[in-house]
């Protein structure tokens, strides 16, 4: 509230998370940097002045990757937070309150690069342990600075976007404020240096405040908080407790396992399905199997709180490899286990999922497929050939769905050839 | 009677607290209608009941009556810094000194008299009446603490807590015949003290004699977790035969007088050139109105205080002293601001210098004698002597000698030192 009389205190935990922040995105820690008042006058900002830093921030020349390509980091200082400005007035509990912004070199080009930076700064911080990540209660958003120009020319006047707490709302509030730009230097009229928040409901981004005039933030030395001293072995013992980061366990995931790029993204996405699959692959070494098992049954449930074993998973992802269930048969059971508990095994003897590989039984359904389908098998000798799915289905429901599709497909071929060679 | 006397004498049953505050109420009727020492009063019927209880030797300031500034907060009391701006404010906590000098036992009377927002040399810029001085109500009490010392000197409290940023506590005091104690920057947490100039705002002690205000010392030091600048005293090594530096000036015989005096007793005594210059004060001035404009700013209009419009509050609500300091830190860029901290620097340097030869500095205190009431003196011209001492950070104690007082700076941490030649002087000269 700025009561008169009132200090600041740097609180330790905020140092602590700086420093590891700051290590995880591989940035360098100065070992000695200081609190400058920035002034100006704005009802959130209690005391007339917000403590940041300005002249030496704590880190520096750090980086990420997105999309394979460097993004650099040029600073990251801690300072702390205006009150949140509401409807019907100003709530100052958030005032004060610590942060530490990261700023990112002009590297960007679109809206969705922006986003997955936005992500992936995101996902490394949340695994470092820095942050919740729930940006619905506040723990992190994001600001964007945009500016357009031609090829060739210098760059643009740039606005900023504040307040953007989904990467979805980076991504479309960057394509609104293009657009606003556009029109307005299209029209010849030259972009305003201003503030803007993006409205969600009309997709727009608004223009806020007037930056035109460089304001005077005469920055002046805090000196009610003192100098940021911190020592090498400060930030090497935060280093040597530093988790590992999403980039090296993507690394290291696909060393061991057999997955593509976007696969890995997605499991690492969701500890807990990273884990099931990790220890399942410890009895199965069929890793698409598994991971399609993962992303097809237990994604839909969102299974954060379901128990499943991963030696039931991995029984069931061998057993589909081994021809013994098809792919939907497989999905079936898995969904009966988690929901029953039992044993696979019994459950796919009581609900008859079992594949059948037997030849004989496969031609017979084939032959009454054929048989009861006349006009179908008519129409695919005649030359129309996609009716060949609904007689492989036909033959398919025989058995109530549990034959070995692709020698159904094989046999049905056959027969259908037989006949139109008659 | 010291506090220890009084202690004794409590002790013994000799004496009791509320007679104690009772001789406090008495000089409060008396003298506060013409002094306008006060701002705002406790309730004497609550301070009469806790006077009233049995006597406890465990707590330092048992019963002991005492003021504050009125730019400390207070919870019982408004806080108003002697300004419009905040005339009506009660503030939700107390000052730390609040609470460690309450927890001690000490009786808080009231809040005292000050210029407005710290900001002047005579306590005649309050947003309330000017104080006098005891000792002679024609003249001014001196300021910004005018109140505290006058409080003091006059018997209404036996001791006050004050602020100096630049001579605030020291000049006012050496004006009504008490002591003042600015102690080491960062010796005394400084949470709830309104700021003024933040890197030289320093807590400190109005009393009557050397040996209360080193038992107040004792009770207020030491770190609070609140203010993040106040740190635990480190030991200091108490010299045992003091080199003493002089510095004397156009009409300080009295302080050649003194330093002979001491001589004869036999500490060691060095006449040095004097390094005060009116580019030391000039800088002061600049920093401190810089800083000011900076701790000011959260007076909006908006959560406390005097509320509306942004610039009509503070039009209205600031004296015409505090707009000039606003204004003339307003004035200043950054680069003189900088200029300034190296002229800081340079005072520093001149102090640690005379400190690598010698363990205490004795000099003048008040550059300008008391002067009558509507006399227009600024700070630049009064604090000549004072300021340094908050420039660098460093103690400084003032006592009463002859016709004005005498200042003793010394080294970070040295206020036992500065405490006991201190004690010296004044049986010297009261004998």
């Amino acid at each position: 509230m700025g009561f008169p009389g009132t200090m600041p205190y740097l609180n330790a935990s905020v140092v602590q998370k700086a420093i590891t922040a700051g290590l995880a995105l591989d940035a360098s820690i100065n070992l000695q940097s200081h609190f400058d008042r920035k002034h100006y006058f704005y009802p959130d900002l209690p005391k007339g002045y917000q403590i940041t830093q300005y002249e030496v921030p704590y880190c520096e020349n750090g980086s990420v990757a997105v999309n394979g390509r460097r993004i650099d980091i040029t600073r990251i200082h801690i300072e702390e937070d205006a009150a949140k400005t509401l409807q019907e007035g100003i709530d100052y509990n958030r005032a004060g309150v610590p942060l530490i912004e990261i700023v990112t070199a002009a590297q960007l080009y679109s809206g969705d690069e922006a986003a997955k930076c936005f992500e992936k700064i995101h996902s490394i911080l949340v695994c470092a342990g820095v942050t919740t990540g729930r940006m619905n209660e506040g723990a992190m958003r994001c600001d964007v600075n945009l500016s357009l120009h031609q090829s060739g020319m210098s760059l643009g006047t740039r606005t900023e976007i504040k307040n953007l707490n989904s990467f979805q709302a980076v991504k479309r509030a960057v394509a609104a404020e293009r657009k606003r730009q556009m029109i307005i230097l299209e029209s010849g009229n030259r972009v305003k240096q201003q503030t803007c928040r993006y409205d969600e409901k009309s997709n727009r981004t608004i223009p806020v405040r007037d930056k035109e005039t460089a304001t005077d933030y005469r920055f002046m030395r805090e000196c009610d908080i003192p100098d940021l001293v911190l020592t090498q072995k400060d930030i090497q013992s935060i280093r040597i407790q530093l988790p590992p980061l999403p980039d090296a366990k993507k690394a290291s995931l696909q060393e061991h396992f057999d997955l593509s790029d976007e696969q890995c993204d997605v499991l690492l996405c969701r500890n807990w399905a990273l884990s099931l699959f990790q220890n399942a692959s410890t009895f199965c070494n069929h890793h698409q199997t598994l991971y399609h098992l993962i992303t097809g049954v237990l994604f839909r449930i969102e299974a954060d709180d379901v128990t499943i074993n991963p030696q039931d998973l991995a029984l069931i992802a061998t057993w589909i490899v081994q021809d013994k269930l098809s792919t939907s048969k497989g999905r079936e059971l898995l969904t009966l286990v988690i929901q029953s508990g039992e044993a696979p095994q019994q459950l796919a003897n009581d609900y008859s999922l079992w594949q059948i590989n037997d030849d004989r039984r496969l031609r017979d359904s084939v032959t009454k497929a054929i048989t009861q389908n006349e006009k179908m098998v008519s129409d695919y000798l005649n030359g129309k050939m996609k009716v060949f799915p609904a007689l492989v289905g036909a033959a398919m429901k025989q058995l109530s769905g549990c034959g070995n599709a692709q020698k159904i497909k094989c046999f049905m071929q056959e027969e259908l050839y037989k006949l139109s060679i008659k | 009677m010291t506090i220890a006397q009084l202690h004794s004498a409590f002790n013994s049953k000799q004496k009791t607290k509320q007679e104690v505050l009772s001789e406090c109420f008495r000089a409060i009727d008396a003298q506060e209608g013409c002094l306008n020492a006060f701002i705002s009063f406790a309730d004497r019927q609550a301070l009469w009941q806790k006077a009233g209880t049995p006597f406890r030797s465990d707590l330092p300031l048992d019963g002991i009556p005492f003021s504050l500034k009125d730019n400390f907060m207070t919870q019982t009391m408004r806080s108003t810094c002697a300004s419009l701006m905040l005339d009506a404010f009660v503030p939700p906590y107390d000052a730390t000194v609040c609470e460690r000098l309450e927890k001690a036992g000490a009786l808080l009377i009231g809040k005292t008299n000050m210029d407005s927002f710290a900001m002047g040399v005579a306590t005649d810029t309050s947003h309330y009446k000017a104080t006098r001085n005891p000792l002679n109500p024609s003249l001014s009490a001196g300021g910004s603490s005018g109140g505290s010392a006058a409080a003091v000197k006059s018997g209404m409290c036996l001791f006050s807590i004050a602020s100096d940023t630049g001579g605030s506590a020291r000049q006012p005091a050496a004006y009504c015949g008490a002591i003042a104690m600015k102690p080491t920057y960062g010796r005394i947490s400084r949470f709830g003290l309104t700021a003024f100039a933040n890197s030289l705002d320093t807590v400190s002690i109005i009393t009557n004699n050397v040996a209360d205000s080193l038992l107040i010392l004792r009770c207020l030091s030491g770190v609070d977790g609140r203010d993040m600048t106040c740190v635990d005293a480190p030991p200091y090594q108490m010299p045992t035969k003091p080199r003493i530096a002089y510095m004397t000036h156009t009409f300080s015989d009295e302080l050649e007088w003194l330093a002979q005096r001491l001589g004869d007793d036999g500490f060691q005594l060095t006449k040095v050139p004097s390094f005060f210059t009116t580019d030391w004060m000039d800088a002061y001035n600049d920093i401190s109105a810089y800083e000011a404009t900076s701790n000011l700013a959260r007076f909006d209009g908006t959560r406390f205080g005097l509320r509306g419009p942004i610039d009509e509050v503070r039009n209205r609500g600031f004296e015409p002293s505090v707009k000039k300091r606003l204004a003339h830190g307003a004035s200043l860029c950054t680069a003189q601001y900088r200029a300034a901290l190296c002229v800081r620097q340079q005072i520093a340097d001149n102090f640690h210098a005379l400190f690598d030869r010698f363990d205490l500095l004795l000099c003048p205190a008040n550059k300008v004698p008391a002067f009558t009431l509507g006399t227009e003196y600024t700070s630049l011209e009064c604090d000549f002597f004072l300021a340094p001492a908050n420039m660098a950070g460093l103690p400084a104690l003032v006592i009463p000698y002859q016709t004005g007082g005498i200042q003793l700076i010394g080294p970070k941490w040295s206020e036992d030192l500065l405490y006991q030649i201190g004690h010296w002087i004044g049986e010297r000269e009261s004998a």
